[in-house]
């Protein structure tokens, strides 16, 4: 029985996880977005200290919007997989539309669930590179012999 | 400084705006100016050649972008098509067979009103969702057939057994629509690490008849070969030691 490992239930622990991992994304990557248009907009001779100074101020908050996304990401990810004890991509699409829409809710109605059509799609998007990688990497399970014994 | 800098600024608007303006009047200006007509139309011609070859490969470079994305898109799309929502995508026989286990009687009493499906174990930390074994092929009898295997227990109440679900569906060679062979649950006990029975969800009458006409076969033959070898039960298949009976 190598393939029911019951006792790995990643749930609470992962959206700790995502989270900090969301952080670190948008922190390296805004902050080095921010490093390369804080330079740019610098007189010469100050391009540096300048491209430091908007690193500093701007990188933390877009590494912050990142954490707020993949927090409640995971948060509704880890809900959705409690409410229908099914683990399918279905559920990160949910979650990924119920995101979307929270996170847009002050714009009323409309903005919301644009943004979680928005949301959904991004994640379907996703989950379908990750369901072609694993297609195209993957290899096939060697042979089962199906048949049930009937008596 | 600032004044220089000024009509530099404004012989480049200048220039612009005489660019936009009807090649015809463009012609007239620079026939004004250099008093050479006939120059100045071969000299433009020569240069939209050049222009053309440069405009058709950056047209062609455009193209290739765009269709090379178009193209990774459609494949995205399709593929979530194919698991989600095709009638023999991976995901959605999974959900439909995890419901017909659940709604089974003999699977409440094992498990309990709660039963939690998953694939195989992963291996990779940032796996979303575990991957269900599955596979795709075209049986002995020509029919496009996916068996998965998938298993359930009962993670809310820690109850100590575990199945192992089995599916299998094929595709009718008559109406061209996929319909299941069967739904079967191998029930092991955890605690007692011991094999806890079948628990048959759904076979198929079809199916079923199947099995015993292979089963009827293969009681039928001369030799016991038990699945070692490809034994036919011919008379040469007696001069191997593996398949003389116990």
């Amino acid at each position: 029985m190598r393939g029911a490992d019951v006792s790995r239930d990643p749930c609470p622990w992962v959206i700790l996880n995502d989270a900090g991992g969301a952080f670190a994304m948008g922190a390296i990557g805004g902050g080095t977005w921010h490093y390369i248009k804080g330079a740019r907009n610098s007189p010469y001779g100050e391009r540096f200290r300048g491209g430091m100074n908007a690193m500093r101020s701007r990188g933390p908050i877009i590494g912050g919007n990142f954490a707020v996304w993949g927090g409640m990401f995971s948060t509704f990810e880890c809900v959705l997989k409690g409410i229908r004890q099914k683990e399918d991509p279905w559920n990160s699409i949910g979650s990924g539309a119920i995101t979307g829409g929270m996170l847009a809710a002050r714009g009323g109605w409309k903005a919301a669930s644009v943004s979680a059509v928005f949301g959904g799609v991004l994640l379907a998007l996703i989950e379908g590179v990750g369901i072609a990688m694993s297609r195209a990497f993957a290899q096939q399970p060697p042979a089962i012999a199906p048949p049930p014994a009937q008596q | 400084m600032n004044s220089l800098a000024f009509r530099a600024a404004v012989s480049r608007v200048q220039q612009r705006h005489l660019r936009r303006q009807t090649p015809a009047a463009v012609c007239s200006l620079s026939q004004t100016r250099s008093h050479a007509g006939g120059r100045v139309h071969g000299t433009r011609s020569y240069s939209t050649a050049g222009g053309r070859g440069r405009q058709m490969a950056g047209t062609a470079g455009n193209v290739l972008l765009v269709g090379s994305v178009v193209t990774l898109f459609g494949y995205i799309m399709y593929t979530l098509y194919d698991n989600l929502l095709a009638e023999n995508g991976v995901t959605r026989v999974y959900n439909e067979s995890l419901d017909l286990v659940r709604a089974n009687p003999q699977i409440r009493e094992i498990f309990g009103p709660s039963v939690m499906g998953f694939g195989e174990p992963s291996h990779g930390q940032r796996q979303r969702q575990r991957a269900i074994s599955h596979r795709e092929f075209e049986d002995d009898k020509g029919r496009q057939r996916l068996t998965m295997k998938y298993y359930v227990a009962n993670k809310k109440d820690g109850g100590d057994h575990t199945g192992v679900v089995r599916v299998d569906i094929a595709k009718s060679a008559f109406t061209g629509k996929w319909d299941y062979n069967y739904v079967v649950v191998d029930v092991f006990d955890t605690a007692n690490s011991r094999n806890a029975g079948r628990v048959e969800v759904l076979v198929t009458d079809e199916f079923a008849k199947e099995v015993r006409a292979s089963e009827q076969t293969r009681r039928n033959r001369r030799f016991d070969v038990g699945g070692r070898g490809g034994s036919d039960g011919s008379w040469f298949s007696a001069l191997n030691p593996s398949n003389w009976r116990k």
